[in-house]
């Protein structure tokens, strides 16, 4: 059991390092979205997915992060790297004052409130924001830089990417075994039981609001060099809804779940390339289909696994 | 001055008065019984105490602290814990699971330690777990460990939530009708874990409609019905109270009927 899921990260990771030698640069720019589309989906698995909250404005922080990094570095004339501590702080104080008020609505309440925030930042960037996000065009030509090197080269990016999923996917499995992701779960399933054993329901709720806008922030950094451009398109409420999408078909709190979601919603379309539009409906229908057979995702989550010391005698 | 006391508390639903002026108090070391008829205010009482419900009036003082109105999670962490009439645990998690949840507190590990794994994080997490194998194996639910709670029988899911309120090392334990659902055998083996627990030094606030279990058990008993005390006493001078006899007893009968 364990050995499998051991030998199916390392095949999938192998295959992502090696990935560039393939040397086409069209399915290398897709298998990089891939990577920081996967960051997003985890991230708001963390909100949706563990904590049970349901955010349908993530994108929100997504676009927070690239923007900060275009604003930074095209209207500042910063390096591009300086851009890196604001993309996760300023998204998860956002998280933290625009989550705070809102947690303890049930969940269709949460919904609309999050649907909300996410227009109201789209308007914002669309409507060039104090001069600074450059209206429905968004902003354009990022210079990434460092040292003499190029960070949107395309193996470059790549590796930046997959980089980013690595430490994300290290991030939440060392979340998931500690006391943090537990107290999410147990949030999620019963607050009134985990509250009368001592657990803050309201800290635990905007804690995962700021730790998802944290690595969306990133994901948003790396997205911004991967096009050198930012667009408020990219950070719409379409754009939730399809994270959100793919958190339930993939399965809620489970990291296999949410890679397979972001591959059968993003690179299964490439794939089949073309048959045109034609692809959404069959996407459409396929969401409807697996919503009813699977009701908990493709790959639910599985609990029960404890620290060896515990079974054993 | 008792370890918990009532006074005076008041909790009304719209217009409707569920708890009118109630008032009692808790020594260290009771096993103390609260009993009335169904829909009399007792798990009203419980959920005033234990936060869920804030009270329109009165003081709830725990060690001489009004804990009235405080949030839930902060009175679980003056060491007043609780179960469920209706068993609330996290179901799809395995019993280990549920129980570490007790630990929540005690553990000192932060959520910055976890995301990195640091020295202090594997240590503080392998403490908790030892504490939960410790409890399980008092429990018996050793053999339990790592199924889901759902699939588990009633009687053992009491057994893991009582297990999960101990995780916490409460100093007040709060059973809202621990026998509900139970067959003889269990609820003797309930109230023998019952005795050991009180004899471990902690307090215990006891609802319960098996009245041979709770005169068996209680040192104290306060009988409600219609949100009001109507009497308080030991379980002899209860047992003989016409009050109570008329108002609890009486019912208890066509209860027992259904």
């Amino acid at each position: 059991m364990k050995n499998k899921s051991f030998i199916g990260y390392a095949v999938l990771f192998a295959f992502l390092a090696l990935f560039p030698i393939t040397n086409d640069p069209r399915w290398l720019t897709v298998v990089t979205t891939f990577c920081i589309y996967s960051v997003v989906a985890l991230s708001l698995d963390i909100v949706l997915g563990r904590a049970g909250m349901f955010d349908m404005g993530h994108a929100l922080f997504f676009g927070m992060g690239a923007y900060i990094t275009a604003i930074m570095n095209v209207h500042f004339g910063l390096n591009i790297l300086t851009a890196l501590p604001l993309v996760i702080i300023i998204p998860a104080l956002f998280a933290i004052v625009l989550s705070t008020p809102i947690v303890h609505l049930r969940g269709d309440y949460l919904l609309v409130a999050t649907i909300g925030m996410n227009i109201v930042f789209e308007q914002a960037l669309k409507n060039d924001l104090l001069g600074l996000t450059g209206g429905p065009n968004g902003i354009f030509g990022l210079d990434a830089t460092v040292f003499g090197f190029y960070l949107d080269d395309g193996i470059t990016i790549y590796y930046i990417a997959f980089f980013l999923l690595l430490l994300t996917l290290l991030l939440i499995r060392n979340l998931e075994k500690s006391k943090v992701g537990r107290a999410l779960h147990y949030v999620q399933e019963d607050p009134i039981a985990a509250e009368s054993l001592g657990i803050s329901t309201r800290f635990y709720r905007v804690f995962s609001f700021a730790l998802g806008a944290a690595l969306a922030g990133l994901a948003g950094f790396v997205f911004s060099i991967q096009y050198a451009a930012v667009s408020p398109e990219a950070f719409n409420f379409m754009t939730s809804v399809i994270f959100f999408a793919i958190v339930l078909v993939g399965g809620k709190a489970s990291i296999p779940g949410i890679l397979a979601g972001t591959f059968i919603m993003f690179v299964l379309p490439e794939i089949f390339r073309e048959f045109a539009t034609a692809r959404y409906f069959v996407f459409g229908l396929a969401m409807v289909v697996s919503m009813v057979l699977r009701p908990e995702g493709m790959l639910p989550a599985k609990y029960g696994k404890l620290p060896k010391y515990v079974t054993e005698d | 001055m008792g370890l918990l006391e009532l006074k005076g508390v008041t909790k009304v639903f719209g217009g409707v008065v569920a708890m009118d002026k109630l008032s009692f108090k808790v020594d260290e070391g009771d096993i103390y019984g609260i009993i009335g008829p169904n829909g009399a205010g007792k798990t009203t009482a419980f959920n005033c105490i234990t936060g869920i419900y804030k009270p329109e009036e009165g003081e709830i003082i725990w060690k001489g602290e009004n804990i009235a109105g405080m949030h839930p999670c902060d009175i679980a962490g003056k060491g007043i814990v609780r179960t469920f009439q209706n068993i609330r645990l996290f179901g799809k998690m395995s019993v280990a699971e549920n129980i570490i949840s007790g630990r929540h507190q005690k553990s000192k590990q932060t959520w910055f330690q976890g995301l990195f794994s640091t020295p202090f994080y594997k240590k503080d997490e392998k403490e908790n777990w030892l504490k939960v194998k410790d409890i399980m194996k008092l429990m018996g639910l050793t053999e339990y460990a790592t199924i889901p709670t759902q699939s588990l029988a009633y009687g053992i899911q009491r057994r893991v939530e009582i297990g999960r309120a101990l995780a916490t090392e409460p100093e007040l334990l709060i059973l809202d009708e621990p026998a509900a659902g139970l067959n003889e055998k269990e609820t003797f083996e309930l109230m023998e874990l019952i005795k050991r627990i009180k004899d471990s030094g902690i307090t215990i606030l006891l609802i319960e409609h098996d009245m041979d279990m709770v005169m068996q058990l209680v040192n104290k008993i306060t009988v409600i019905n219609f949100g009001k005390k109507i009497s308080e006493g030991d379980p002899d001078f209860i047992q003989n109270d016409p009050v109570v006899i008329e108002a609890y007893l009486g019912s208890a009968e066509d209860e027992e009927d259904e």
